[in-house]
């Protein structure tokens, strides 16, 4: 392995670009379907009550289609995920505004919206709807089991009682963020096929897991797993919100589609996605901290809460993984990280990029300014005494065995110039210029793969065929396994990985798009994990394929064989990887690299959440520039620098690409997306009130890799999907203060905000 | 009904629906299935195409403009040896590839205007496509890599498609649609049709029907393309005035000379109206009869004392702007009319403009606050200042007082933060006041020490 790849490492175009790029890659609504019907959800309009009954205007003619209600599903009332809370359709309760309450299919999409419109549901309102957490907490009005937590973690490291009395200055403030909006281009979409007997359905569908998706629908409908098969289609962005969203929208339509016997279409409009489906969780955390006079952290108390809604989604392992992130890169030796998911009236949040990261480091890296401010320290000095090295614990008790923090911070400084412009952006401000100037930097670290013992329970399989041609140059190789391709590149980086391996070229190796009856299960396509886990199992599936190889030749040649990376050789033979597969599948059949997954060698305890909470972790730091308006209060993020450790590049242009989308999401999470609750609903029903960034709102990025290879990853590699997200809005929070002189403490950190910012401090205008 | 358009050079006869659009011309009815919906209401330009020679969102285009028009689509491209297209895919501009068709014809667009274009107007060119998963800079590099490799050239041909080719026949309607559907091509007969049909739903640019459709409004019984009325693409000067047809969209206001000349911040309004897609449609005339309080038009022209002209078959009737807006979304027109033009006086030699607009965020967004200002200094003093602000209630605020305080002085630090006050205390927003009120000081307060700096 190593110092001459050919493949992996190399800036190899997108093996699905030319599809996307001419318009010909079929998208879910852009499947062909002959006679297909369309399906519709009716949802409820009350956050909280008792659902008494569903009328239906007499003055309709029913027979022309197929409604559903609770009372007509096949099988128990649940999409199973990490608990099965959550009903495919509400029965005597509804618990948040867009639930879905009934379910429509009908032979048109104008028939489906008269049919709508004549259905009206009943339902009597509950008193009032819950939606801030802390009057969750109180739990008088429950939403969820007895007390409205959903979940709740409480970590423990050391003395934080002594840790408070080192301390020269102990520090309390709480930090807010609000849901934030996946805006995946594609909105979620999916039809089903009835089997001819209705004993089985066939279902594609935009989504990240095809095997989550197969799981509910199994347990939604009772179905033997054999009768049921999810086929992903190209899907057009995610981000999270098509982990755990695209198991109700199936079942959805599988229902639709057994009850009225044809195939049922499900395209969201955009109205409907933004209002329904799961979202970013809001969090507000409290962090009290004590600290040395130069800054040393002796204690940490973090009480970190995220608004669940009312179902539990994947709350349980987004709280988990905010919760082992709340203490960042940095050594605290005495620390105490409570963390509960509360249940509201509001839609059940969910998975977003980042998985509750993004919360609570928002939270951690403002407080490390707040006491550099009161420290009279500056954002960098207070990083720099407190930084985690090799041998140090996390508050959960992992020894770290591998830190990049302080090298991606340095090299972060210094090609953002960033201590120069602090002081020339300080300068240039008393100027009292049209336009301010400020600068703001983030530290933070994200563990690639499941938490804990996730990568153990999952235990991933993956599968790599050899699919013979009429010649041995006509034969090539395909990956078949259940990592999606999304927009991220898992299908061009994980056919380096093979194609490195086998000594093939990359156009030699495919990767199929998903379909559960002919894939191996190498897990969901989340948490950072399908480079650094699925890589690293498809390099054992590659080895799979040359041990079979190397044992069919030996025993046919008679000479001992081996594999150099290029050539299977013994003897005077000698023959590329194609000419042997080819030989194998006429002589032995078909030729299969199975790849199992192996632990690290890292412990977790389940009961007390201690031990490895990540088998890896990446690093990174940002370091952001903004302009704001001084009459207008517009901030402009004008540059981005970063410097991230993820191992061994595979990919450099892809890799760079995902760090670039992921740092804009974040800015934009930072200062622009606002998905206001009014009252008891999410009011941004449309991309012209829930604003993402546009060109217009985009830095110039300066973006550099640290490259220290991962031994357990595949050549190196580590995760980096997530990252991203992490660092963006703390850094810009930051730099907007250090334009306004204001402290931001909430996000997004709109001109509103600042407003009251400013008037707070005396600074009306 | 049936048209007649050609798609990717190639000619087609189409029956479609009255409530069809574009996007489902070529995705229902042509398989095109390349041009995405995103959202169905010009917020993300995965649908964009080229029509007739122009960048246009599909999902707002209805279909019964179509007659005669040229459309190209990302399929129209030529693919593996386009330029723009391979420099998309190795420079890494694609991911989820959903917004990367309209994407591509977006930087066609604007290629084909603007063959060496700097970073920044690629991306004001691309404002209108969002893109969630690139963070753009890959995309910016691809047409900045297409550009140095001469790509504007082959995308000028597109521009050829401007030119209005009236069709060899009218379209073919149905004895029930000739009813309800009205495409004239001259004024005597859409004033014609109004007087027998009042109740008529006239259709110019189009941007805001599709989605008050897709937000639960009535889809009109009886429809009127004004598309095709050449009367109403005019832009004239005569004396001491200019006028702009109703039909001008806002993308030509931004680009005209006369405007920019006379009108500067006319010319400002209509350029940060909306993204390029949309500025490509929306017309001067849909922008004042919507009546929306967000609307960037009204205010610069209730600054600039302009007048409309509503037109009937039995002739014209000229209306002040300040007689225009009878409430939210209610204008002074009468049954049977149509508006026919914008009339703006010249301004007296000397005059300073300005149009400032803040929304959320910098691009295709809706006005919190806009501001017209204008004024001239005379002998060191400043003389016939107006200030119209939009946004802060259903009617532009006309802020009288900011008039009188400042008539006949000289710009002082002290006037500049009078005005300020003036202008503050001279808005009502109902939301966000505090911010919205600064905003307004701030930016009339701006103008005026900016009007000083001019001596």
């Amino acid at each position: 392995m190593g110092n001459r790849l050919k493949i992996v490492g190399k800036s190899e175009p997108r093996k699905d670009g030319w599809e996307k790029v001419t318009g010909r890659a079929l998208f879910i609504d852009d499947i062909p379907l002959d006679g297909c019907w369309y399906g519709g959800v009716l949802r409820s309009d009350v956050a909280r009550g008792r659902l008494v009954s569903i009328e239906k205007d007499p003055s309709f003619d029913w027979s022309r289609v197929t409604v559903v209600t609770s009372s007509d599903l096949p099988g128990a009332n649940m999409v199973a995920s990490v608990r099965d809370d959550c009903p495919i359709l509400a029965e005597d309760k509804v618990c948040y505004v867009t639930e879905p309450i009934a379910l429509v299919a009908a032979p048109d999409q104008d028939t489906l919206k008269e049919a709508m419109a004549c259905l009206r549901p009943v339902i009597e309102p509950d008193g009032e709807p819950v939606i801030d957490v802390q009057d969750a907490i109180k739990a008088d009005r429950l939403v969820w089991g007895e007390d409205n937590i959903i979940k709740s973690f409480d970590i423990r490291m050391g003395d934080l009682d002594r840790g408070f009395e080192e301390a020269d200055l102990i520090l309390e403030e709480s930090y807010t963020t609000q849901h934030q909006e996946q805006v995946y281009l594609e909105p979620q979409g999916t039809f089903a096929v009835p089997g001819q007997d209705r004993r089985s359905v066939d279902i594609t569908i935009s989504c990240q897991c095809p095997f989550y998706v197969h799981n509910s629908v199994v347990k939604g409908l009772g179905f033997d797993p054999d009768k049921v098969v999810i086929k992903q289609s190209i899907t057009g962005g995610a981000f999270g919100g098509k982990e755990f969203y695209p198991s109700l929208v199936a079942l959805h339509v599988a229902v639709l589609a057994l009850a009225s016997g044809k195939t049922v279409k499900m395209i969201f409009d955009r109205h409907e996605d933004l209002a329904a489906t799961s979202k970013r969780h809001p969090s507000v955390t409290c962090i009290r901290s004590g600290h040395k006079k130069d800054g040393t952290i002796t204690a940490m108390d973090v009480d970190f809460i995220l608004n669940g809604g009312a179902t539990t989604t994947l709350s349980v392992v987004v709280l988990q993984r905010g919760v082992l992130h709340a203490t960042g890169c940095y050594k605290v030796p005495n620390a105490r990280v409570l963390g509960r998911a509360v249940a509201t009236n509001l839609p059940p949040s969910g998975a977003y990029r980042g998985f509750g990261v993004p919360q609570s480091m928002f939270a951690l890296e403002r407080h490390m300014d707040l006491a550099a401010e009161r420290l009279g320290l500056d954002p960098v000095s207070i990083r720099e005494v407190n930084l985690l090295d090799v041998g140090d614990l996390l508050p959960c008790g992992q020894a770290m065995t591998q830190v990049a923090a302080r090298e991606v911070m340095e090299r972060a400084l210094e090609i953002s110039d960033y201590r120069k412009k602090v002081e020339d952006f300080k300068a240039h401000n008393q100027e009292q210029p049209k336009t301010l100037k400020g600068i703001g930097l983030s530290l933070f670290l994200h563990g690639g793969a499941f938490t804990g013992s996730g990568e153990d329970y999952i235990n991933g399989v993956t599968k790599v065929v050899f699919v013979p041609g009429d010649t041995a140059e006509q034969g090539r190789v395909e990956i078949r396994i259940s990592s999606t391709e999304m927009g991220q590149g898992a299908a061009t980086v994980l056919p380096q990985i093979v194609a490195e391996g086998l000594g093939l070229s990359l156009a030699k190796v495919d990767f199929m798009t998903p379909d559960t009856s002919k894939i191996s299960n190498s897990g969901p396509t989340v948490a950072s994990r399908t480079t650094v886990v699925v890589g690293a199992i498809l390099t054992r599936s590659v080895g799979d394929m040359i041990e079979k190889l190397v044992d069919f030749l030996t025993s046919t040649l008679g000479v001992t064989v081996t594999f150099d990376g290029k050539a299977f050789c013994g003897g005077s033979h000698c023959m590329s990887f194609l000419e042997a597969a080819h030989r194998y599948s006429q002589e032995v059949g078909e030729l299969i690299g199975w790849g199992k997954y192996r632990s690290t060698g890292s412990h977790w305890d389940d009961d007390t959440n201690t031990g490895d909470a990540y088998p890896s972790y990446s690093w990174a730091c940002d370091v952001v520039e903004v302009e704001v308006d001084r009459d207008t209060l517009e901030v402009v993020p004008k540059k981005l620098h970063s410097v991230v450790e993820i191992g061994t590049v595979i990919n450099p242009i892809l890799a760079e690409g995902q760090y670039e989308g992921g740092s804009l999401q974040a800015l934009g999470y930072g200062w622009l997306e606002d998905m206001a609750v009014k009252g008891d609903r999410i009011d941004a029903g449309s991309l012209s009130k829930y604003l993402i960034p546009t060109t217009m709102d985009t830095p110039d990025y300066n973006l550099e890799f640290i490259e220290v290879p991962y031994q357990h990853g595949p050549y190196g590699a580590k995760g980096l999907g997530e990252l991203p997200h992490d660092g963006g809005a703390p850094a810009l929070a930051q730099a907007i203060g250090h334009a306004l002189g204001v402290f931001p403490t909430e996000i997004p950190v709109t001109p509103e905000r600042i407003t009251a910012m400013l008037a707070s401090k005396g600074e009306s205008k | 009904m049936k048209i007649e358009l050609y798609i990717n050079r190639e000619s087609y006869q189409i029956d479609i629906v009255p409530r069809d659009r574009l996007l489902d011309v070529l995705r229902r009815y042509r398989g095109l299935t390349g041009t995405k919906e995103g959202c169905g209401e010009g917020e993300c330009g995965a649908c964009a195409v080229i029509l007739d020679g122009r960048l246009v969102n599909s999902c707002m285009v209805p279909a019964l403009e179509l007659h005669g028009s040229k459309v190209i689509t990302v399929e129209g491209l030529a693919g593996e040896t386009d330029p723009l297209q391979r420099a998309f895919v190795e420079e890494g501009a694609v991911q989820c590839g959903f917004c990367t068709p309209g994407m591509v014809m977006a930087a066609r667009s604007l290629l084909a205007r603007n063959p060496n274009p700097s970073r920044e107007e690629i991306k004001e060119g691309l404002a209108g496509n969002l893109c969630r998963c690139t963070g753009y800079e890959k995309i910016i590099k691809a047409v900045s890599r297409a550009a140095q490799e001469g790509y504007g050239k082959i995308a000028a041909s597109d521009l050829e498609d401007q030119e209005m080719v009236r069709p060899s026949g009218p379209p073919v309607l149905s004895e029930d649609e000739k009813e309800r559907i009205f495409l004239p091509y001259d004024l005597d007969e859409a004033c014609e049709a109004l007087e027998k049909h009042p109740d008529i739903y006239m259709l110019a640019g189009t941007t805001d029907f599709y989605p008050d459709i897709k937000k639960g409004a009535k889809f009109p019984e009886k429809l009127m393309d004004l598309t095709h009325l050449c009367d109403l693409k005019k832009i004239e000067e005569e004396e001491g005035v200019v006028v702009i047809g109703s039909g001008v969209t806002t993308q030509r206001i931004a680009e005209d000379p006369v405007v920019g000349g006379y009108f500067p911040a006319l010319r400002e309004a209509a350029d940060m109206s909306a993204a390029i897609a949309i500025k490509n449609k929306a017309t001067i005339g849909g922008n004042l009869m919507t009546a929306s309080p967000a609307a960037d038009m009204p205010p610069v022209l209730l600054m600039l004392g302009a007048s409309v002209i509503f037109r009937s078959s039995s002739g014209r009737r000229e209306v002040p702007m300040e007689d225009f807006f009878r409430g939210y979304r209610k204008t002074a027109i009468e049954p049977g009319e149509l508006l026919e033009s914008v009339r703006i006086p010249i301004p007296a030699e000397g005059t300073s403009q300005a149009f400032y607009k803040r929304g959320s965020r910098k691009s295709l967004t809706i006005a919190r606050v806009n501001v017209a200002c204008s004024a001239r200094l005379d002998n060191g003093v400043i003389r016939d200042m107006k200030v119209v602000a939009g946004t802060m209630a259903v009617l532009p605020t006309v802020i009288t007082a900011v008039s009188e305080l400042v008539e006949g002085k000289p710009v002082t630090q002290s006037l500049v933060e009078a005005v300020r006050e003036a202008a503050r205390d001279g808005v009502h927003p109902r939301t966000s006041e505090e911010y919205r009120k600064n905003v307004t000081g701030n930016l009339v307060a701006r103008f005026v020490m900016e009007l000083g700096q001019d001596l």
